[in-house]
């Protein structure tokens, strides 16, 4: 009954996380498509949260991976699942409450990792899995997305320059809507997928379902879909002003090229089953669209801040999982740990969240300012 | 050992696709631009030069449909 109480505890948190990713991340997949005016602003996130909804149901090969490449899935319990959760959300919270664009999917890896330390130790981590299918991938994603975008806008400029700008930006635009829309699919596809990886997960540490018959529910898929989608919907404006327009001012053209490199670099790696961070890959694209113009078009003090975000992303992660796991084993391996954190962060949440709306509707903020 | 525990293969199949995909549908879909754009100005004097531009257009556009749906179609078969 208990450990039943448990399981609802860790799939109530893990749809909150995906709803936190898709409000967190999503709002890199259309940043650059508002800021060049390709769409208006409620229009591309409507169409976002459409596509993620969409790219969810494509594959479940990235959901295999959380749920089988990084920790010994047998030594995998409820509440180890839920701390990682907790962990993840917390640093997806702070990273949002202060425009930085950090990645959910790491964030929630961290703290699946960070609990497992503290509750099995080093031997129950698959330092291999690590290493060959998160941390290589992750370094190689935003280097790759940038590359792609820098010489795919480098040949667009060449062919096209002697044009008259007008008919070519407009061209453009329509264009982005299209490479817009395949780069929501694509993060719909790769994050949506890590939930359903840590929801299955949950099931199996829960006996639902035999770690070695692992596979993903469809009710897990639909879940997880509708969370990340609704997430999409009521969006995250302070991370697209940041990704929009404080990195470099884009052209449509660049815009282009900097989501067909991100929408690219996403989807081969979906079919490889690599869960990579959409906010790295669409951020190198935007670097590589800017630098392949200008370099110091790219604001690089920006850019640098994301980067200590994204450094700190797996440690910082790590360390809250595995002290809301130290937390929760205080009161015992039953749900009142799990429970007593969640109304913690839930009561804490709505605090910063009040903060957050109260200071949004000041004069010359809000919603207005960011279209 | 890194080798053996980072799949190279995959890797590189992960490289090749997102390169050749970004950089071929930016190529198309410029040509294609270049295409309408010429087309549209030269339909008055330079009949030939117009069919020869639109049929570019024609040719990129579909080029860049046809990447986008194989990608697709190589994701969901896989």
């Amino acid at each position: 009954m208990e450990g039943d109480t448990v399981l609802v505890v860790v799939i109530a948190t893990a749809i909150a996380f995906d709803f936190t990713n898709g409000f967190h991340d999503t709002a890199n997949v259309v940043a650059t498509a508002i800021s060049t005016r390709a769409l208006p602003p409620r229009l591309a996130i409507a169409l976002a949260s459409i596509l993620n909804f969409v790219g969810a149901f494509i594959s479940l090969k990235v959901a295999d991976t959380v749920g089988k490449g990084f920790v010994e899935t047998s030594q995998v319990t409820t509440t180890v699942v839920f701390a990682g959760l907790i962990g993840a959300i917390a640093w997806n919270l702070a990273t949002w409450y202060f425009g930085l664009p950090s990645s959910s999917s790491h964030a929630l890896i961290g703290g699946l990792v960070g609990s497992m330390l503290v509750a099995h130790g080093f031997g129950a981590i698959d330092g291999d899995g690590l290493l060959g299918k998160l941390i290589v991938p992750a370094l190689l994603a935003p280097i790759l997305a940038f590359t792609a975008a820098a010489v795919a806008i480098t040949l667009s400029y060449r062919i096209l320059g002697r044009l008259r700008p007008g008919p070519v930006s407009r061209a453009f635009r329509l264009g982005q809507i299209v490479s817009g829309g395949l780069l929501a699919l694509s993060h719909g596809t790769n994050d949506a997928q890590k939930t359903m990886g840590v929801m299955t997960l949950a099931l199996v540490a829960h006996g639902s379902i035999s770690a070695k018959a692992f596979h993903v529910p469809s009710w897990v898929v639909l879940s997880a879909a509708s969370a990340i989608a609704l997430g999409t919907f009521t969006g995250g404006w302070r991370i697209i002003r940041t990704m929009g327009s404080r990195i470099i001012r884009m052209d449509p053209a660049q815009g282009f090229a900097a989501q067909g490199a991100g929408a690219a670099v996403i989807l081969a790696a979906s079919g490889a089953g690599y869960p990579l961070s959409t906010t790295h890959v669409i951020s190198g694209g935007i670097m590589g669209a800017g630098a392949a113009k200008r370099l110091s078009a790219v604001r690089w003090g920006v850019a640098g801040n994301i980067a200590v975000a994204w450094l700190l992303t797996l440690p910082a992660a790590a360390g809250v999982g595995a002290l809301a796991y130290a937390v929760s084993r205080v009161f015992g391996t039953g749900a009142l740990g799990p429970l007593l954190i969640s109304v913690s962060l839930l009561t804490a949440l709505l605090g910063v969240f009040a903060r957050r709306v109260r200071a949004t509707r000041s004069p010359g903020e809000g919603l207005a300012s960011t279209s | 050992m890194t080798a053996t525990v980072v799949e190279l293969g995959k890797l590189l199949d992960v490289v090749l696709f997102a390169l050749g995909a970004t950089v071929g549908v930016a190529i198309l879909f410029s040509l294609a631009i270049l295409g309408v754009t010429q087309a549209s100005e030269r339909r008055g004097q330079h009949r030939a030069a117009a069919i020869a531009y639109g049929t570019l257009a024609v040719v990129g556009l579909a080029g860049c449909v046809a990447a986008a749906g194989y990608g697709l179609v190589l994701l969901t078969s896989k």
